[in-house]
């Protein structure tokens, strides 16, 4: 017909995207398979350092444990709560964000497998390509060390998946662990010892990984029968090769961007006030600076910078916060910070440095957190310290009887005739460590609330590994090696108290974890692979709130397998968990 | 003067004769000539050829007989022609004009054919030779009832009368060759050939939707009458629906047309939803196709001014549908634009005022309520979570009704002027409107300037052509109130400073910015938002000459649309929290702290598409036997073009004066593209055929392309058959005189869905800046980007395709003041596409993917009754209903379970034998009273928490308890319309109903359950809730501090009646009105959404909206106006 006669129709139909990508016409060159690991990078640091409390409230509330022993929720937060067992089932969207989380990160590491093994790219040399391949396979292990850690046996996905299958069958979780210690070990010695580059991956950080799943394994060994003792073993010897390797030693001594400066808050709700004479130091409570301290300030996280702890850090930037948006930054006073202005608002108010910033307060630390763990002889600690664990607040309210005076906590938690505090005051009013609130935003002076820090973030420091290593050889029964361990920590800290053989039990390894990786651990892997009733006893202990008390009548060491993932897995039915 | 009987009332010439007068029938078929192009109808005469065997008949019979056999009508002076002379007749396929020359061939009785009128006359007739004269007559209603008030016009003059009070009427100076127009309000207007009568009586018929009218089909048009599928149509020129205030061609529509579904607009400017026949599609789009002007529509339905459309046919069913294939599954909307009329030129206003107010505003929390409620809720023993200035307010009784604050009267004006007209060869109309909407919610603001200009030409006997240009421009520029902010709000908060400007956080420190932050303030924000829409659209027709009955049709529409959006958000916008009266939070330094804050975009979109159609017709009777056919080879185009600049950080810059103009000073600056195109090609073949005006047979074929699709999927094939059987005209259906018109009809047909947008079939990649996936270093400063993929492809998704029995019937009765008609349809969707959740194992959530089959079976009806018809009443009533219901045949096909049922999906809630719309979860069974202590202990739950079904008996509430708790499906829809006349006035009444009940139509409303809402925010305002306590239990609410559990739903039923529109007029028939030159002068009054009854608490049950969802509301307006022609 007119205007029609030999088109061609097929040509006429055929899609051709002009402006992106698909995964077939994305890899060319090297430099894109290493952009797949950048993505693994920041899926890992979305995880661990979620930087948006709005739409990653369930991966906040998986990363740093909310609803176990160390952290609840305050009264204005009911709806976060995490420990109250009436409504924490299967379907709970923290299960399925976190489990999903991991399986999103497998498949960028196996999308970078799929895109090295491509034909056309063309490497710059084999050792670069060694390199991708290794930290490809060790994102991989690492995210089932975590599954294998919170649900227990997954399924195994090796390869990028092109079709969608419903067919998956859960490996046992022995068999999870020993996929990530097969693929940890098949790549050490691809991975540097150090890097030039902050951020990226050095061996170090797959010994540590192997140390922790080596104690795994052997705690399964011992619930299952078998051999304990050489994976203990095994945990010991790769701790040994990070703490004795002399690579990484604790820093003891001043170090870093302000290592000639001391904390310094002023007492003042408002810029306008926060002058010479407002500050703590002029008050009368001037603040020590410590090496503690030091680890957590702006600039001194990454190796590179001779932080000689810093195993792997999760980078943040303020410039590129600026450039391309929030995924680099911490929001850690925002969500962990408290807040004042509410239940303190007679005597302290607003939300500049001195109260932590713009603290919401998400999440609030429970008593075991913030005081049990510092009483009698372990109150001497540098962990503990004014610097570290800011708990002397003056009151900033001109009207107030405490304004540039401390404030009692009985007054702050406002504690009635029976010495009992308010519920709302002592959920929203708690001291604030340093790691989370700073006494110096950089942010500050562009206008915005501070909320944010622009601080590199620790995924593995030095202490953890020498805890873990510590954790095996009690295991193995070494407790004065375990003590001796501990005492490497308690030591820097220059803590009043060292521990001896006869104190070392788990409490004890959970509670120096608490006082040394407080805001820094993932606690949830902690308690659950520890395995027996350790969790649920312990979230029964020392929540805030009376909910798990009430309602976690039945007993678990694995989360659930989410419902979501068992109701559209149809062609195989996964079974669910012990205890859901 | 001899006086004479005219036969038009006895005119039953075919089976419609009787119920629309016989020159409407001619004007019809000028209609279509004149507007279609398709009807050679000057050939029938030529063509047709007839058998007539009678003996020892009159010519009476002789006459009758031809005219049922034929299309013929004769038109004669009885007391001219000896109508008594016996004759015998034999004529086997003779031709007319053989047949009347044989029949008066020695008389004096000449004939003349007009289309397929044929008038007899004598030459004996001494006034058919005169210049002019006087007629006279009466006229009547179909009841013999006198109707005054009628006017009478020489067609093209402004030579016209009324008819006095008992309907008589004598009008002077008629020419011979003239028409005589009958109109009056609510009949149909009615056109008469004066010719050699002097007398003329004329009974004025109802102007229904009658089963007589031409629609528009795919590709062509067809008689009502002959159409064997289900179609509705509705009038919208000189209706009282066309009244109302709709700022969008599709609201008109709303509740006239059974099976079709208009959504809710609830924005200045806004775009409803639209569905017809229920969803067929999960994850495609369930929007109908429309077509304009027989052209395939690409653009945006704003950019249809809803002032220039004359009618609408909405085709429902597979056959009707199947014209455009690939595209037809959800039904076909066809927009008939107006033109000009023959006569002399009409120039026509139309102003509307019209104000407007929240409809159904959720009833927040007062102070008290709010105190006690976010205490209770949040454990507090007092109110010390009051931030200082709401302490202030609180002390001093001072509540700020947020939702009164955000809103405001909306305001519509609306401007139509157009010119139309129509000589022999030529036609056109022109218009050009202008509204201006100021939305209920402050800053909603939206204007709108079209202008349309139509014409077409005959260049020769065989050639048409015709062009269409339209300028639309909207502009939806402005900030408007944040309807969240002002839900979560205190009522305690602060509005104002000390100095009397506006307060950034009302609730101080806790940091809720106003709502009114930012409006009409553009040294906060600007923002900007225009659409210039440029569309033509040409076409040629070709009478091939050689073959009578065939043309040709040639279409092209273009259509191009520019958008430029952009916003900025100036330094200035940035307040830190603090408390109202510390000035030093919007100082100068405070302010410039913020420039690196500041940032802005600007978006360019330009869509551009063209439709081509070549079209050839064939349509030709063959005595009793009429055939049409249709050949139609297409394609379309849409090609987008997306740009968006971006910039932030204007601290290096030092001020943002320039705002949106000045993004290329931002530290910062992104660009990003977006490109892509939607191709469609199809071939297209229809045959009809007629019988005898008894039998209707139409079938169809398709085969179209479509580039959305994966590579081995892009071509499918449609088809469809439809037949009708027109009972009543059946010789042993001795016609009841209760029975009018009865047609059956039946009809199959196989359509297509895209329910995919474009490149969905492809595994995408994130990637780049663009990609927001970045990772920074080494403390570099500057990111690194990484490459995501973002979704799974999945190049095996084809056509959804939809195959539909559909069966009814059309009728008249009770002397044609009752029509009904009713369908009832059957159809399955195969290989549906939806986003299906799948293991996340694969490391994506969710893929598009095909699914069985689901099926919609339903039954429209809609019924129509003129109760009252006398001198100066008229009251009808209609009445449209209908019902769907959708069912999930087939999944996945598999039985792993081996129970010998297909397995369901419940992670993707889809259950075989049930709706795809089925709600599915744990049934709630009250609330925990303190002396369930069973319940309380085996679940780990205290008193005041909603309590759930225990399905399986265990005791322990957990997955196996879950059941189909009901669907999002409404059950069934009833709209009822009246229509009532009393001289000059005329009141419209349409009261719309969505049903639930036995389960349907329920949605999640936990805003109306939990204290404080959803809790998301903490102290938020929201509905009262008498919340559940110890001491005054409730088996309704839970307890205040209750926040939700994953299986806490609240379901409420959103079943609703509605008083969707009134409409009062008054139409000024005054002599005045006549002496002044003026056509037609109307005013009127419309008031719309008046009233609603439903249960759905907090929100709009229409829109499904919650309290604190922060939906803009549906409005209730009233309108003032106007309408005047020349």
């Amino acid at each position: 017909m007119l205007f029609l006669a030999g088109c061609d129709d097929d040509g006429f139909l055929k899609e051709n995207p002009e402006t992106f990508y698909t995964i077939d016409n994305v890899f060319s060159t090297s430099e894109q398979v290493d952009q797949v690991i950048t993505t693994c990078y920041q899926k890992v640091r979305n995880i661990f350092c979620p930087y948006d409390n709005s739409s990653e409230l369930n991966v906040w509330s998986y990363s740093m444990g909310n609803g176990t022993d160390i952290f609840d929720v305050p009264t204005i937060r009911y709806s976060y709560r995490f420990n109250d067992y009436s409504i924490i089932n299967p379907e709970n969207a923290v299960f399925y964000a976190t489990y999903s989380a991991f399986y999103y990160l497998i498949n960028s590491a196996n999308t970078a497998l799929y895109a090295a093994d491509k034909e056309n790219i063309t490497w710059n040399s084999e050792k670069e390509k060694a390199y991708i391949v290794a930290q490809a396979r060790f994102f991989r292990a690492f995210a089932y060390r975590n599954l294998g850690e919170l649900f227990g046996g997954v399924p195994l996905v090796t390869e990028m998946t092109t079709t969608p299958r419903y067919d998956y069958t859960r490996s046992t979780r022995m068999e999870t662990y020993q996929f990530a210690i097969d693929e940890m070990e098949a790549i050490l010695n691809d991975l540097p010892e150090t890097t030039a580059e902050a951020g990226r991956l050095v061996r170090a950080v797959a010994q540590h990984n192997l140390c922790q799943l080596y104690i795994d394994k052997g705690v399964l060994l011992e619930s299952e029968g078998g051999d304990a003792v050489s994976a203990y073993n095994k945990a010991v010897s790769y701790a040994n090769e990070i703490v004795d390797g002399g690579i990484y030693r604790l820093m003891t001594d001043r170090f870093g961007t302000r290592k000639d400066e001391n904390p310094e808050f002023y007492y003042a709700s408002t810029v306008a006030e926060q002058t010479a004479d407002h500050t703590y130091s002029s008050a009368g409570y001037p603040i020590e600076g410590n090496v503690y301290w030091d680890l957590f300030q702006v600039g001194n996280q990454d190796y590179q910078s001779e932080n000689n702890e810093a195993i792997w850090c999760a980078e943040s930037d303020y410039e590129v916060y600026k450039s391309d948006g929030k995924k680099v930054c911490l929001d850690y006073p925002g969500i962990y910070g408290p807040v004042f202005r509410d239940q303190g608002s007679a005597n302290i108010t607003g939300t500049r440095e001195d109260v932590g910033g713009y603290g919401m307060c998400q999440i609030t630390p429970t008593a075991y957190t913030r005081d049990l763990i510092y009483e009698d002889k372990w109150a001497d600690d540098m962990r503990n310290s004014e610097a570290v664990f800011h708990r002397i607040f003056l009151g900033n309210v001109k009207s107030s009887e405490y304004y540039g005076k401390q404030i009692p906590w009985d007054v702050l938690y406002r504690t009635n005739g029976t010495g009992k505090g308010t519920d709302a005051a002592y959920t929203l009013l708690y001291p604030m460590s340093c790691k989370i609130a700073p006494d110096f935003y950089s942010q500050a002076a562009d206008g915005k609330n501070l909320r944010n820090i622009f601080r590199d973030d620790y995924f593995i420091r030095l202490p953890e590994t020498i805890l873990l290593r510590a954790e095996a050889k009690m295991r193995l029964g070494d407790n004065s090696g375990a003590a001796s361990d501990i005492n490497m920590l308690r030591s820097r800290a220059k803590c009043g108290y060292l521990v001896t053989a006869s104190d070392v039990n788990v409490d004890l390894i959970l509670d120096e974890r608490a006082r040394e990786l407080i805001y820094e651990e993932s606690r949830w892997n902690t308690l659950l692979r520890m395995g027996g009733t350790v969790a649920v006893d312990r979230i029964k202990k020392y929540s805030y709130w009376d909910y798990p008390r009430n309602t976690l009548n039945t007993s678990f060491n694995l989360w659930p397998i989410p419902q979501t993932v068992i109701d559209t897995n149809k062609d195989v039915d996964l079974e669910q968990n012990e205890g859901w | 003067m001899k006086k004479k009987r005219m036969s038009y009332a006895r005119g039953r010439i075919t089976g419609f004769g009787q119920k629309i007068g016989l020159k409407m029938k001619l004007t019809l078929l000028l209609l279509l000539v004149g507007f279609l192009n398709l009807m050679a109808s000057e050939s029938y005469s030529q063509m047709a050829k007839l058998t007539i065997t009678l003996k020892d008949a009159t010519v009476e019979q002789v006459l009758s007989d031809i005219e049922d056999k034929s299309d013929f009508n004769f038109v004669y002076n009885r007391d001219a022609i000896d109508l008594k002379r016996k004759v015998d007749v034999n004529y086997t396929d003779t031709k007319i004009d053989a047949i009347l020359d044989d029949l008066f061939k020695h008389t004096n009785v000449t004939y003349r054919f007009i289309d397929r009128t044929v008038v007899l006359s004598t030459v004996l007739e001494p006034e058919f030779m005169l210049q002019s004269k006087t007629v006279s007559g009466k006229v009547t209603d179909s009841s013999g009832t006198p109707l005054p008030g009628v006017s009478v016009v020489v067609k093209g003059t402004t030579n016209g009368i009324i008819t006095d009070a008992d309907g008589n009427y004598t009008l002077t100076k008629v020419p011979l060759d003239a028409t005589l127009v009958f109109s009056f309000v609510g009949m149909k207007s009615q056109e008469i050939l004066v010719e050699n009568q002097t007398s003329i009586n004329i009974i004025m018929k109802e102007d229904t939707q009658a089963v007589d009218e031409i629609i528009v089909i795919g590709y062509g048009t067809t008689k009502r009458k002959d159409f064997t599928g289900s179609a509705s149509s509705v009038k919208l020129e000189n209706s009282p629906v066309a009244l109302a205030t709709n700022m969008n061609a599709l609201e008109t529509l709303k509740g006239n047309v059974s099976g079709l579904d208009i959504g809710y607009t609830n924005t200045a400017g806004g775009t409803p939803s639209m569905q017809i026949r229920g969803q067929n599609s999960i994850s495609g789009s369930n929007d109908p196709l429309v077509v304009v002007d027989g052209t395939i529509f690409l653009g945006d339905i704003n950019d249809i001014n809803p002032n220039d459309i004359a009618s609408v046919d909405v085709l429902k069913d597979a056959t009707s549908a199947a014209a455009y294939g690939s595209r037809s599954a959800n039904g076909v909307i066809m927009i008939t634009t107006k033109k000009g009329k023959k006569g002399k030129p009409v120039i026509h206003f139309n102003i509307t005022g019209s104000g407007q107010t929240w409809h159904l505003k959720p009833k927040l929390m007062n102070g008290e309520q709010w105190l006690d409620a976010v205490a209770t809720a949040n454990g507090y023993p007092d109110y010390s979570f009051l931030t200082s200035q709401e302490e202030l307010n609180h002390q001093a009784g001072k509540e700020v009704h947020w939702l009164d604050e955000i809103s405001r009267i909306g305001l519509i004006q609306d401007y139509q002027a157009a010119i139309s007209g129509a000589g022999e060869k030529m036609n056109y109309y022109l218009s050009t409107a202008y509204t201006d909407n100021q939305g209920v919610i402050k800053g909603d603001d939206f204007d709108r300037i079209s202008v349309l200009g139509k014409i077409s030409t005959d260049i020769t006997s065989w050639l048409q052509i015709g062009l269409d240009a339209a300028y639309t421009r909207l502009d939806y520029s402005g900030v408007s109130a944040n309807i969240i902010a002002a839900t979560i709000l205190s009522p305690y908060g602060m509005m104002h400073r000390p100095n009397g400007l506006l307060e950034a956080t009302p609730d101080g420190t806790r940091g809720h910015g106003n709502p009114l932050w930012g409006i009409d303030d553009k040294s906060k924000r600007e923002n900007i938002d225009y659409q210039d829409n440029l569309r033509a659209n040409a076409y040629a027709l070709v009478k091939l000459p050689w073959v009578p009955g065939l043309s040709y049709r040639f279409n092209y529409a273009g259509n191009l649309n520019y958008r430029k959006a952009g916003d900025f958000t100036h330094e200035s916008d940035y307040v830190p929290n603090g408390d109202y009266d510390d000035d030093s939070r919007y100082s100068a330094e405070t302010q410039n702290s913020y420039l690196s804050s500041a940032n802005g975009n600007i978006t360019n979109e330009r869509t551009k598409s063209y439709v081509v159609d070549n079209i050839l017709n064939y349509n030709q009777n063959f005595g009793k036997h009429t055939i049409d056919l249709t050949a139609v080879a297409t394609r379309d185009c849409k090609k987008y073009e997306y740009q968006n600049l971006s910039g932030s950080d204007f601290a290096a810059n030092g001020n943002t004066t320039l705002g949106l103009n000045g993004l290329h000073y931002a530290s910062t600056q992104k660009i990003s593209l977006d490109n892509w195109k939607l191709t469609n090609a199809g071939y297209f073949g229809r045959a009809s055929y007629s019988f005898d005006n008894k039998y209707y047979l139409t079938a169809s074929y398709r085969r179209d392309g479509a580039s959305v699709f994966g590579a081995n999927k892009k071509w499918g094939n449609f088809g469809a058959i439809g037949a009708a059987w027109r009972i009543t005209n059946e010789s042993f259906m001795k016609k009841p005189e209760f029975l009018n018109d009865l047609k059956l009809k039946l009809s199959w047909g196989k359509n297509g869905n895209q329910g995919l947008s474009q490149y969905s079939t492809l595994s995408k990649v994130s990637n780049g800046q663009s990609g927001g996936i970045y990772y920074t270093f080494d403390n570099s400063g500057k990111p690194s980007y990484g490459i995501d993929q973002s979704s799974i492809g999945n190049s095996d998704l084809g056509w959804e395709t939809t195959r539909a029995w559909n069966t009814g019937f059309e009728s008249v009765w009770l002397n044609n003041r009752l029509f009904v008609d009713a369908d009832i349809y059957f159809s399955k969707t195969d290989n549906q596409i939806f986003l299906r959740t799948i293991p996340v194992m694969i490391g994506f959530s969710s893929m598009y993917s095909s699914m069985g089959e689901v099926r919609n079976k339903g039954f429209e009806a809609t019924v129509r009754n003129i109760n009252i018809q006398n001198k100066e009443w008229k009251w009808s009533t209609g009445l449209t209903f209908w019902l769907n219901r959708n069912k999930l045949i087939h999944l996945y096909g598999e039985d792993l379970d081996g129970d010998g049922k297909e397995d369901d999906d419940i992670g993707n809630g889809l259950f075989i034998g049930e709706s795809i719309h089925s709600i599915y979860g744990y049934k709630q069974d009250g609330i925990v009273q303190t002396s369930d202590t069973k319940y309380m202990e085996s679940n780990g739950v205290s008193a005041g928490t909603p309590k759930y079904a225990d399905k399986t008996g265990e005791g322990v509430i957990d997955a196996d308890d879950r059941s189909i708790l009901g669907s999002t499906d409404p059950n069934f829809k009833l709209n009822l319309s009246n229509t009532v006349q009393y001289r000059d006035f005329e009141l419209y009444v349409m009261i719309a109903g969505v049903f639930g009940g036995n389960g349907y139509f329920q949605k999640s409303n936990k805003n109306a359950y939990i204290t404080c809402g959803d809790r998301s925010q903490f102290a938020s305002n929201g509905l009262y809730i008498p919340y559940w306590t110890e001491s005054n239990p409730s088996n309704k609410y839970p307890a205040a501090t209750f926040t939700g559990d994953s299986y806490f739903l609240g379901l409420q039923s959103r079943g609703y009646m509605r008083l969707q529109d009134i409409t009062l007029s008054y139409t000024f028939n005054q002599p005045w009105v006549k002496n002044t030159g003026i056509n037609k002068f109307r005013l009127f009054i419309t008031g719309k959404n008046l009233a609603t009854i439903t249960n759905w608490k907090g929100g709009d049950p229409e829109s499904g909206s919650t309290a604190l969802d922060g939906t803009y509301p549906i409005m209730t307006s009233i309108s003032l106006g106007l309408n005047i022609s020349f």
